[in-house]
């Protein structure tokens, strides 16, 4: 472990298996690896670049990095939450979906419960489906689940129901989020 | 799960992978999506923490009690044995 | 970090002085030794002969071929290895003996087939609009107290004897013994993928027995 201002001691995990080595994230993967606590890592050796994260022969940690806690976690949930309920309002206003919609847009984020139990979310149409997706989000901030909220928000985001495009992904936002508010 | 979300394992396909996971015979990709699934789906973490239980549980097995005639048997063949080496 | 998920089986080891305590005609140290393994050599010797009894005389038989080849054990292997090699070759030499109509291989073959390891029930299926393939019944988490406990190990036993036989080789050699995927492989006669995937079907069956076993506990 770190002492002070000192890095840790080396990692160097047996070269066994498949994957053996150390996994660590770059900025851009933070989002899909939420944990309680989150450290600044050096890797050292062979390190693999894979879609999501790197695996390395050797790693030690740097650093803690404070900034993230729970209360972090939770403006970062609450600022997915926001983008998802923003586009649901569009979707909501465009299906006809009028007092919803205006439920919503004075709603905090994690309010938006009671506005949306008029809509049946067993339905595929796009205000059904938006409609389920952020009720989900909004359970995920009740039980502060922000690795399955993070997910939710995402798939929302990439399914082809509801036609959303163009645009930062939800995935790069999140990214961006990580970047900006913990000045990584 | 959504059809644009292939990239991601579903619960289904998960469960059927724990074995391979836990061998460490996946393919990197494969256990970085694996480890991925993890970090959105509580329900997966307890089956995991479920399978390793159970493969852990088995390690502790008490012995098997033996039926006296075996026990008697296997005793006869030690004397047995034990007679004829010195 | 990664590496091979074993089950502890060194709380169970015999001593490290349990070859020259044998040498010596210590009983006690036969006796131990007898009740730590003797289980799993049934266990596997069933693999390869027709019925329980045969199992039963081919492990009692291994222990004579162990105390024979005691003097001459040069532990190149373990202990344990070796004593399972000696029972897997009695119960094969048996089992041809007997002339199994349906050979070891095909056994594992079709013991590798069958369903999936969780009924599909608990899963949502294409009808659930965004959840399709996650849990609709998702696992509910065992307390730690109960996973530790001994009526959950005698479950586990009992699912265990309950498995059809090379599943019930494979756990006994990989979970239950400890040993590695190659030395079992080696014992059985079965490739590491096969062998991979008859542990995961035991291992998913006794999961659901202790799954069922401790959803009753909490009824009550």
């Amino acid at each position: 472990m770190p002492q002070g201002s000192l890095p840790g001691g080396w990692v160097v995990p047996p070269a066994d298996g498949t994957t053996s080595g150390v996994v660590a994230q770059r900025v851009q993967d933070l989002p899909r690896w939420l944990e309680t606590e989150l450290w600044e890592v050096e890797l050292r050796g062979n390190v693999r670049e894979g879609s999501t994260r790197l695996l390395a022969e050797e790693a030690r940690l740097v650093r803690r990095i404070p900034q993230w806690n729970d209360a972090a976690a939770m403006k970062f949930g609450m600022a997915c939450v926001a983008r998802l309920q923003a586009r649901a309002i569009g979707i909501l206003e465009e299906r006809g979906w009028h007092d919803v919609a205006s439920k919503l847009r004075t709603a905090a984020p994690t309010e938006s419960g009671a506005a949306l139990d008029r809509i049946d979310t067993q339905g595929t149409e796009p205000a059904a489906l938006v409609a389920g997706y952020l009720k989900e989000a909004c359970l995920c901030v009740t039980y502060k689940v922000f690795g399955s909220l993070a997910f939710v928000v995402h798939v929302a985001s990439i399914d082809p129901r509801l036609g959303w495009s163009g645009g930062p992904s939800e995935r790069q936002l999140q990214a961006e989020w990580f970047r900006s508010e913990l000045s990584l | 799960m959504t059809t644009a979300d292939k990239e991601q394992f579903s619960c289904e396909e998960l469960v059927e992978l724990v074995t391979d996971y836990l061998e460490d015979k996946m393919a990197p990709e494969d256990r970085s999506r694996f480890d991925e699934h993890l970090n959105w789906c509580p329900p997966c973490v307890e089956y995991l923490r479920q399978m390793r239980g159970t493969l852990r549980l088995a390690g502790k097995l008490t012995p098997k009690d033996i039926p006296e005639p075996a026990k008697d048997g296997l005793l006869h063949a030690f004397r047995h044995w034990k007679r004829s080496a010195h | 970090m990664t590496s091979v998920e074993q089950a502890p089986a060194s709380e169970r080891s015999v001593g490290d002085d349990v070859l020259p305590r044998l040498l010596a005609g210590d009983e006690a140290a036969f006796l131990a030794l007898v009740e730590r393994y003797h289980g799993s050599m049934v266990r596997v010797a069933r693999g390869f002969v027709a019925s329980e009894a045969v199992a039963e005389e081919v492990a009692q038989e291994a222990w004579v071929g162990v105390l024979s080849g005691l003097a001459t054990f040069e532990g190149r292997s373990s202990l344990k290895s070796w004593i399972f090699r000696i029972v897997t070759n009695c119960a094969k030499t048996r089992g041809q003996r007997e002339r199994r109509s349906v050979p070891i291989s095909a056994l594992a073959q079709e013991e590798t087939s069958g369903g999936p390891s969780v009924e599909p029930e608990r899963f949502f299926d294409s009808s659930h609009p965004r959840w399709a393939g996650n849990w609709s019944v998702p696992p509910e988490r065992w307390a730690e107290e109960r996973l530790v406990s001994i009526e959950t190990i005698e479950v586990v036993s009992r699912a265990i004897d309950e498995l059809p036989p090379v599943q019930k080789q494979v756990i006994s050699l990989r979970d239950v013994e400890g040993l590695t995927a190659e030395e079992a492989c080696e014992l059985l006669g079965i490739s590491e993928a096969n062998q991979r995937v008859l542990l995961h079907r035991a291992r998913s069956r006794v999961r659901s027995a202790v799954e069922q076993y401790m959803k009753a506990g909490n009824l009550s």
